[in-house]
């Protein structure tokens, strides 16, 4: 049988309460969610390419962006689902995705996350022609075979078009939304993370020591609400 | 001659997802395999609208479309007098289309 003890911190039984981990364990003992960074969280949760599910969790935001912009975010969770089921666990199909999404400061941010294999390992394991652009790329770019830098790689190369034929496209849709409104970009998998900054036109990679490794793969986009002509 | 026309967000679903069968529900393989290739063996004429669609990802649309030349059997001579892809609301989803039914065949003649 499974039990639970609340906590101490206060904010992190508020996560757990809210994301149901509590209910789960049958724990049913009363907290009030009323953190900032906790109670604007919904979660969802699957283990396919499905759209529908996808179109569920931006219906509550739906009246705030423009239809082609709605078409650009569906675009790129559906791909990270995709490269989820396709890549994340190497063909197993009962392993999952998390997809938890936030309105706040006029601010979108969708984080997507999945705890399989990672970026980095999944392109070594390729056996295409999409690995072998990566590794020129980063020969060519004068850069080490490094987490961080396969992210960056693989983000390029699809934009690029260089990985065709027509592979390699999921993470340039991920990144296509954030490009568009001005937005962030933060992928962190395995020992790699890269974040980029679309208003300034900044981009970061990062390859940590194991210990601040995360297993698995977490997308983030900051998409900012559009002004509307009145405003 | 006889035509079809098949609405994707009608016919099939308003929410297209995943290149393969196994990715989900509404597949790019499983759009061209029930709908897509028997429209075109069986009328002289198809038109696909995709229009009314959430939207759609790069691999839907490879699998959906690039897929025809890659594992079908039609080359993008045939596909080009036979089918029609309609996207009025955002025109570069029928170029992305056509940008993988012709990128399919190049890539297979310089190997």
């Amino acid at each position: 049988m499974l039990s639970c003890r609340h906590p101490k911190d206060a904010v992190v039984s508020q996560v757990l309460s809210h994301l149901g981990i509590f209910s789960m364990l049958g724990e049913r003992g009363r907290v009030r969610v009323s953190a900032e960074d906790v109670i604007y969280w919904k979660v969802h949760g699957g283990t396919e390419a499905d759209g529908e599910r996808a179109n569920d969790a931006l219906i509550p935001y739906e009246d705030l962006f423009s239809d082609p912009d709605k078409a650009r975010i569906y675009r790129g969770i559906t791909e990270a689902m995709t490269n989820c089921r396709q890549h994340a666990y190497e063909g197993r199909s009962d392993e999952g995705w998390w997809m938890y999404t936030q309105l706040k400061d006029n601010v979108l941010s969708v984080a997507f996350a999945d705890l399989g294999i990672g970026i980095p390992v999944s392109l070594s394991s390729r056996e295409d022609s999409f690995k072998r652009n990566v590794s020129r790329y980063l020969f060519f770019a004068g850069l080490p075979w490094s987490d961080g830098n396969c992210i960056r790689a693989a983000l390029e190369l699809g934009r690029s078009r260089t990985g065709r034929p027509n592979r390699g496209k999921g993470l340039p849709d991920i990144r296509a939304v954030v490009d568009r409104l001005d937005g962030g970009l933060i992928i962190h998998s395995n020992d790699g993370l890269f974040h980029l900054n679309s208003a300034t036109k900044k981009a970061e990679c990062r390859t940590f020591s194991n210990n601040a490794s995360f297993q698995g793969t977490i997308i983030v986009w900051a998409i900012p609400v559009p002004r509307r002509e009145s405003e | 001659m006889s035509s079809k026309q098949i609405n994707l967000a009608t016919d099939f679903s308003k929410f297209p997802a995943g290149r393969f069968r196994s990715d989900g529900p509404n597949s790019g393989e499983r759009f061209r395999d029930d709908l897509l290739v028997p429209a075109l063996n069986n009328y002289e004429r198809v038109v696909v609208v995709l229009d009314g669609a959430v939207g759609f990802g790069s691999s839907f649309i490879d699998e959906a479309f690039g897929g025809l030349v890659r594992n079908s059997g039609f080359t993008p001579s045939d596909l080009r007098k036979k089918l029609e892809i309609r996207s009025e609301k955002d025109p570069s989803y029928s170029d992305e289309a056509w940008d993988c039914i012709e990128t399919t065949v190049q890539f297979a003649k310089v190997r």
